[in-house]
């Protein structure tokens, strides 16, 4: 078999990705975690850099273990899914098509409630990711990646909590999906 | 105006059902798309004299994605 060029390698790459996003494996959607932790990295640091009023002190050291742990996250992520055989995004590009947080520029000159409020849900959409991922890894037969999963979403409940308590709210207030509808 | 259920698979990627969101929301005769991403669905209203189930799954299909049952209400 004749060697593939760089360039050949990684379009089959981009295709092979597109096939795993269709029917969703593990890897592709741990993938979008990933994405998300860099994403959220940015955003983190936007509030720790912007936020202000009484409270900011203690918001700042709050953030700035946030991120610490984040970083943590992603090189472990990443490291995680080399082993487990997959292609984790290595550009900018790549990992922010993948992401589903939001950014805004304008968002920094909101309230210290109001920052923290969109860092909580932040945290609570990285976990439908995890939610997915998890039920995936586990029909692959991938028990290291499902045991790193379950702990990620222990420490994002844990950093929902904390925040939410912030907040004077419980750890799911406001974030339970509605569905109003008899659809059976 | 009628309503639409569609359930997709139970672990379509949340950032997909996004993607399908928009889509569906695009179509003409489509009002007040909202995806469940817990439940992995998406609900929409739509005109039946523009448009109808058929077409708005095909939508959903056409992307690749697929849609395990529909109801119309």
């Amino acid at each position: 078999m004749s060697e593939l060029t760089i360039d050949e390698q990684y379009a089959a790459e981009l295709k092979q990705s597109d096939i795993d996003h269709h029917v969703p494996t593990a890897g592709a959607m741990t993938n979008h975690i990933l994405s998300n932790l860099m994403v959220a990295y940015v955003k983190l640091t936007q509030v720790k850099w912007y936020v202000k009023g009484p409270q900011s002190l203690a918001l700042r050291t709050a953030y700035q273990r946030l991120l610490d742990q984040n970083v943590r996250q992603f090189a472990e992520l990443g490291e995680l899914l080399l082993d487990e055989n997959q292609k984790p995004s290595s550009t900018t590009a790549e990992l922010t098509k993948y992401s589903m947080l939001e950014e805004n520029g304008a968002f920094k000159y909101q309230s210290a409630d109001e920052l923290v409020a969109a860092t909580i849900k932040d945290f609570d959409t990285e976990n439908l990711f995890v939610d997915r991922a998890i039920k995936l890894a586990e029909k692959e037969t991938r028990p290291a990646l499902a045991a790193w999963l379950v702990a990620y979403r222990g420490s994002n409940n844990h950093n929902i909590r904390e925040l939410q308590a912030y907040l004077g709210n419980d750890a799911r207030t406001g974030l339970e999906e509605e569905d109003e509808d008899d659809d059976d | 105006m009628m309503k639409i259920i569609m359930q997709l698979g139970t672990l379509t990627c949340p950032s997909c059902m996004t993607k399908i969101e928009k889509a569906v929301a695009n179509h003409d005769g489509v009002e007040n798309v909202k995806v469940l991403f817990n439940a992995s669905k998406v609900k929409a209203n739509f005109d039946p004299e523009v448009t109808n189930a058929d077409d708005l799954a095909q939508v959903v299909t056409g992307l690749g994605y697929e849609v395990e049952n529909v109801k119309v209400k």
